[in-house]
């Protein structure tokens, strides 16, 4: 399922829109968000109304306070999760469900749960939400068709999806992106990341220090870097590792039978330990041994130090390739 | 009864009206997760610098205020060498000790996939549908890389491999309850 991106104004930090709110609204107090939303409701009604399915949708808006470290949840089964972050502490509710759905959210100053529900046995009620959120919130958000995007945030957050697609873009200190078989993009540089698919393709253009990216069958790719201690686990799908390391990097890659394309900078110096079925473009001779794979060998690349960044790479049937850096592209 | 009962009657409304009030859910006041993740980036990697690996003043200091930590560690490693050498001598393949761990695996998964068919009924029929193909898909990983490690029980690569799997089909089963009990009933 592909990202359907709701034609509302990005409204991340340091856009217009936020700059028109900021002007006109220098208080945090509930009123002002509600009037906030009032004013957004009005420009976006109309086209989250003409994105939405047949079923009928009525639209809803909702303010509360919320600390800027508070803790967001949000579940919708159908439909969409957009969710922005912005200097304020609160959390502004903009969107749509269906009409026989029922909305259910509140909570304090340190924490709010929100989604919908319908009736037992009916079909599965629809819901579109836009959601402000204080910048260092903490968002947790569940789906299952659900396409969920989450934009300027820098606290935690954890986002989880069947079909849909999650994509995530901006710096949050911890990050947990999952779909089973929707694609998951991350652009950024969480501190910590754990990014997993079944079937979907996963793509991180980012660095981080810790990161753990995993799929059944779905490709992952990196992109820019540095990576620091990065471990990719798949069944079958294509792994793609590109970017530069950081100088401690340590690289670990495990795949049955997918292939891994290692695309390093050309004169990185690197160590790289490779166990695979088949292993192309290797300057190195096997390290031979009894018993070992054809493709099974470590390799000194641009003559490594003992702390050079270590990669390892185990593929059960996949090919490993080592090729060079693709020219950097924008996400 | 409830322990409500014991107390006199204005106590105990007060004392239910105080716990009504309390919030279902509450984050700790403080998240303890930075700190640590600063701790683990001051020391250095295993390997990359640790005691006895690492510059020469560096791990002295180290070492002194780590002793009973690396002296705990030590016990475990030699209590750890002297059971898989035993398991070797009775089982030269290794095959006794691998069988265990991968039955543990595979009971570790059973409880999960009881788990998801609990929820069975709340997801919808793609849903189930991504599921059960995503889990035959794995299964099928599992069961060829078992097939290599019968034809090469001790070559240590398949063994890491058919482990690998297992534990790729348990953090799927995870990730699968996660998502049913969020989106289910």
């Amino acid at each position: 399922m592909t990202m359907r991106p709701l034609s509302i104004p990005r409204a991340g930090p340091h856009t217009p829109l936020l700059s028109q709110v900021r002007a006109t609204a220098r208080s945090h107090t509930l009123v002002i968000v509600l009037g906030v939303l009032v004013t957004i409701g009005a420009l976006d009604g109309p086209a989250l109304h003409a994105q939405g399915p047949a079923a009928p949708m009525v639209k809803i808006t909702r303010g509360w306070a919320l600390d800027r470290d508070g803790l967001v949840k949000v579940f919708n089964a159908v439909g969409t999760v957009q969710v922005i972050g912005w200097e304020r502490d609160s959390v502004a509710l903009v969107g749509s469900i269906s009409k026989a759905a029922r909305f259910f959210g509140g909570g304090n100053r340190r924490g709010i749960k929100m989604g919908i529900e319908g009736d037992q046995g009916a079909a599965t009620p629809r819901a579109e939400f836009v959601l402000y959120v204080p910048a260092g919130a903490v968002i947790w958000v569940r789906g299952a068709a659900t396409d969920i995007s989450v934009e300027g945030l820098s606290g935690g957050v954890d986002c989880g999806s069947v079909s849909g697609a999650v994509r995530v873009l901006g710096d949050p200190r911890d990050l947990v992106a999952e779909s089973m078989e929707g694609t998951v993009e991350i652009i950024g540089s969480p501190s910590v990341l754990r990014a997993k698919t079944a079937s979907g393709a996963l793509l991180w253009t980012g660095q981080s220090s810790d990161a753990t990216l995993g799929s059944v069958t779905g490709s992952i790719e990196t992109l820019r870097g540095p990576l620091g201690r990065v471990r990719i686990e798949t069944i079958s799908g294509t792994v793609r590792l590109g970017g530069t390391l950081a100088a401690d990097a340590e690289v670990v890659i495990e795949s049955h039978s997918g292939d891994v394309e290692l695309r390093l900078p050309a004169k990185a110096p690197a160590r790289l330990h490779v166990d695979a079925a088949r292993f192309v473009g290797a300057p190195g001779k096997p390290d031979g041994g009894a018993g070992k794979r054809p493709g099974a060998r470590a390799i000194a690349l641009n003559s490594p130090g003992e702390r050079s960044p270590l990669l390892t790479v185990r593929a059960f049937k996949g090919e490993v390739r080592l090729l060079p850096a693709e020219p950097a592209r924008t996400p | 009864m409830s322990d409500f009962d014991e107390l006199d009657p204005r106590d105990a409304a007060r004392l239910r009206e105080a716990v009504q009030a309390l919030p279902r859910e509450v984050e700790p006041a403080q998240d303890l997760w930075p700190g640590i993740r600063a701790e683990i980036a001051l020391r250095p990697a295993q390997g990359h610098g640790g005691p006895g690996h690492g510059g020469p003043g560096h791990g002295a200091v180290r070492w002194g205020g780590y002793r009973w930590l690396a002296a705990a560690a030590a016990l475990v490693l030699i209590t750890a060498t002297t059971t898989w050498t035993l398991a070797r001598r009775s089982d030269p393949a290794g095959g006794a000790t691998l069988g265990t761990e991968f039955a543990s695996y595979e009971r570790s998964a059973a409880d999960l996939e009881a788990s998801l068919q609990r929820h069975r009924a709340g997801l919808d029929p793609n849903t189930l549908a991504v599921l059960e193909r995503t889990l035959r898909t794995i299964d099928g990983a599992i069961a060829e890389a078992r097939v290599a490690l019968a034809e090469r029980p001790s070559d240590p690569a398949i063994q890491a491999f058919v482990a690998s799997a297992y534990r790729q089909k348990i953090d799927f089963l995870r990730r699968a309850n996660d998502v049913a009990s969020a989106i289910g009933p």
